[in-house]
């Protein structure tokens, strides 16, 4: 493996090579900064340029863009509450309020930071265990996965600041909303007006956009005069030595559960982000912190989503299966250069393997370099005047929304869902759960349709599946947990979320 | 390198547009093409149909001297890029990259409110081949073991292919003509087909191309059962087709090119000659070797003809499973 990894870096190392993945990790930045417009979109218009060049270049560029995207998400959703792609849905949350509060600086920082440990350690990752992970992540099939999602939502459920059941509630209207377009077992159209738009669905990203873009941007009009405050101070642009302290735990824990996510097909960074701040919220000494600007819910859910990406190329380079849409993507970038990632990438074209290998390490280590410097910069956005700044982001949201499928539908659903989100912050509802449980819901209804036409339709295959019925326990223990002894902590977070809400609203 | 090529392409195009000028061959013809190309792709961009389309329109860019430009619209299965194409300008400068998919089974399966034959046919470029895998370790090693041990127990044994879609739908045509019953277990495309497979969940994957089984195959954890395809494809030579097993089901997914109905007749004309150099065009054919798609060219009137065919063919088999309980 030493071997492998000297001549992967030989050839990352090679100037022309450095060179694009300094291209592919800026262009991916750019990206994840601008709302709407992610990895595969990136990616894809990318392709066509990459013809002419070496694949292992190709490759490197390609995967450099991928996960800078990464990196360059959470911005955005720091700086303005909208979220720069989708699996910094969560990063909203708590990120935002730190740059109420004028720490929009260190929280940045501890995205970038915790971002590069994530990545590195997903690299590793990916080098030492590809071929064992690789066998766990297949033992999932359809009952496994319904009770991951299960347990999901079972996690979404408590992430809210404000009363668990106006998450469910907020959930619960996110699922209904995953009901919409062709059911998944047999076809039957749901809700779609005979629109062939609504046939696959309403597409989580214009949901995203507008409840966050748009929802937040009506809303900020409407409160023009508090953000005066923000604006006056920016604060540090670093972590302090008390954020490390609160933080490095998150980094790493976020690290653990990205990667493992990462294994799994579907949107898994998004997944990775909601279980790490999940997670977070469940294990910290103050819960009560959460929502309103706690630096934990930033660093967790932000290294997750970059260990995500290293861990979906687990399965993309040991198995040759795409378990993202990116993924999909990079494996189209792959068969274009006349390479099959899979069991025989690595003795066939060793080059290409530890040479992608290899810069991912370096684009990590320049991601972290280009990042840095580029807070204060960022940071200064937000000086910007809103009369400016405001209509800027609203254009940013629109083409965001267009250009996932150049669809005109997806705008209108934007713009719908930017009215209904100005709604639910006026009424103290908070959108995220929306958002996610629109993205799990239907995972979860084919899921559970595949695993009952597998056993033919008995229920027992959840529970005689270790690892299913692991997970369900997991989530039943969660909610009896939070029933008996989570009444008397709540009622006390109730009043103290009362509290900040009334200040702040 | 590639602006001296355009420049080039451009004054080839301007001396040919001279040229026809001077035979006085009528302005339309002349006139066509006066601005860019949309080829519209009606699937996310990096999916194989977008990348077969970002291809041609390469190379067509050059024999056409405007450029071709590839735009995805996404949604509904491919039925919202169709109807764009199906509703757009019919000047030649909207095209459709076209599948199976989009224009034959979609409306099979859902109100879409088009039939295959509103298009008009430029022509198909390539077909891939379908195929039934197992894991490595299955009992069966063809299609007829397979066969045989189904009929010892209708319904036990699962296979995932797309809802609806090709590989489900040639499944179908197998079970019907050997015989037997299998469980089908709706997935969203070989990818995730190959995962359960390869897991020991699902005993069977009906994969829509060779490009994504290959690696699996020749790594030696999976193994195909039987193609679907008229010949043996190039890249499995030692793997029978259905026919040649006794089962006399053909089906490939097709890609091509289409465009609005009542398309200009001098576009469509302009548009089929430089169809038919693109897909000899030794770039154009290497690029789609390296892809795993077979290049598989039919002109305009067979590409038309098909179209109805498979429609029909495929109508029975949709009908059949959907009045299944």
């Amino acid at each position: 493996m030493l071997d492998g990894l000297a001549q992967g870096f030989a050839v990352a190392l090679q100037w022309d090579n450095l060179l694009y993945a300094f291209a592919g990790v800026f262009l991916g930045t750019l990206l994840g900064v601008l709302p709407g417009i992610g990895p595969v979109a990136g990616i894809a218009l990318l392709l066509p340029a990459t013809f002419s060049l070496h694949p292992a270049s190709a490759i490197i560029m390609m995967a450099g863009i991928f996960y800078g995207t990464m990196y360059g998400g959470s911005t955005t959703s720091i700086l303005i509450n909208v979220p720069g792609e989708a699996a910094s849905v969560i990063t909203c949350i708590d990120g935002h309020q730190m740059a109420r509060r004028g720490r929009a600086g260190p929280a940045l920082g501890i995205s970038a930071i915790g971002s590069f440990i994530a990545g590195t350690l997903g690299v590793v990752g990916l080098m030492v265990a590809a071929p064992a992970l690789t066998r766990l992540a297949l033992r999932f099939g359809p009952a496994e996965y319904f009770a991951l999602i299960v347990f999901g939502l079972v996690v979404l459920a408590f992430l809210s600041a404000g009363s668990t059941l106006r998450a469910l509630a907020m959930g619960t209207f996110g699922l209904l909303l995953g009901t919409v377009g062709l059911e998944p077992m047999s076809g039957f159209a749901r809700f779609t007006f005979r629109r062939p738009e609504l046939f696959d669905g309403i597409g989580f990203i214009p949901v995203a956009m507008g409840l966050f873009g748009l929802g937040e941007i009506l809303d900020k009009v409407a409160r023009t005069e508090q953000d005066q405050v923000v604006r006056g101070r920016l604060g540090r642009l670093l972590p302090s030595r008390e954020d490390w302290r609160r933080s490095w735990k998150a980094v790493l824990r976020g690290s653990g559960i990205g990667f493992f996510c990462g294994l799994l097909p579907g949107p898994n960074a998004v997944i990775a982000s909601i279980v790490s701040y999940g997670v977070e919220k469940r294990v910290s000494r103050h819960p009560e912190e959460f929502g309103h600007g706690a630096i934990e819910g930033v660093a967790g859910p932000e290294s997750a989503n970059n260990a995500a990406a290293a861990g979906a190329l687990v399965p993309l380079l040991s198995l040759g299966i795409p378990s993202s849409p990116p993924t999909a993507v990079l494996l189209a970038g792959f068969l274009i250069h006349g390479l099959t990632p899979g069991p025989l990438l690595m003795q066939e074209r060793p080059d290409v393997f530890w040479g992608v290998l290899a810069s991912m390490y370096i684009g990590n280590a320049m991601l972290l370099v280009l990042n840095l410097p580029l807070i204060g910069l960022f940071v200064r956005v937000l000086r910007i005047p809103d009369v400016y700044l405001l209509p800027l982001v609203v254009l940013f949201t629109m083409v965001g929304a267009y250009s996932v499928g150049n669809s005109l539908a997806d705008v209108w659903i934007m713009v719908v869902f930017g009215l209904v989100g100005f709604a639910f912050r006026r009424t103290g509802f908070d959108p995220a759960p929306v958002v996610l449980a629109l993205v799990l819901g239907p995972m979860l209804e084919t899921a559970l349709g595949q695993a009952l036409i597998l056993s033919d339709g008995s229920p027992v295959i959840f529970l005689a599946s270790p690892i299913s019925a692991t997970l369900l326990g997991l989530a039943a223990g969660l909610i009896v947990w939070n029933l008996a002894g989570g009444a008397r902590v709540r009622q006390r977070l109730g009043k103290l979320a009362s509290v900040s809400q009334g200040g702040t609203e | 390198m590639t602006l001296t090529l355009i420049a080039r392409n451009t004054a080839v195009g301007l001396l040919l547009a001279a040229l026809v000028l001077a035979g006085a061959t009528g302005p339309a013809l002349a006139q066509y093409p006066t601005k860019s190309i949309e080829l519209i792709v009606p699937f996310p961009a990096g999916g194989r149909t977008d990348i077969v389309a970002r291809q041609f329109a390469a190379v067509a860019s050059r024999h056409l001297g405007q450029q071709m430009v590839v735009v995805n619209r996404v949604g509904g299965g491919g039925a919202v890029g169709t109807l764009a194409v199906i509703n757009g300008t019919p000047d030649g400068h909207t095209l459709l990259a076209t599948t199976i998919g989009n224009q034959v089974l979609r409306p099979l399966s859902a109100e879409v409110g088009y039939k295959p034959w509103d298009l008009e046919a430029i022509g198909q470029i390539a077909e891939s081949t379908t195929s039934i895998v197992a894991k490595a370790d299955a009992p069966w090693k063809d299609l007829r073991d397979l066969a045989a041990d189904a009929k010892q127990r209708p319904n036990q044994i699962s296979f995932a292919a797309n809802l609806l879609l090709l590989p489900h739908l040639v499944t179908a045509l197998f079970e019907d003509r050997a015989g037997i019953q299998l469980k089908h277990v709706p997935q969203a495309g070989d990818a995730p087909g190959i995962t359960v497979v390869l897991g020991g969940h699902v005993h069977l994957v009906t994969a829509s191309a060779v490009g994504t089984i290959l690696p699996h195959v020749k790594a030696g954890s999976m193994r195909v059962l039987g193609t679907f395809g008229k010949q043996r494809d190039p890249a499995l030579p030692e793997v029978p087709t259905a026919v040649e097993q006794g089962y006399a089901v053909t089906g490939g997914p097709w890609t091509g090119i289409a465009a609005p109905p009542k398309t200009a007749p001098a576009a469509l004309a302009r548009l089929r000659a430089v169809f038919a150099t693109v897909t000899k065009d030794p770039d154009f054919v290497a690029g789609l070797e390296k892809l795993g798609e077979q290049l598989l060219v039919l002109e305009h009137e067979a590409f038309a003809a098909r179209w109805k065919s498979d429609f029909e063919q495929y109508d029975r088999v949709v009908k059949a499973i959907k009045s299944k309980p």
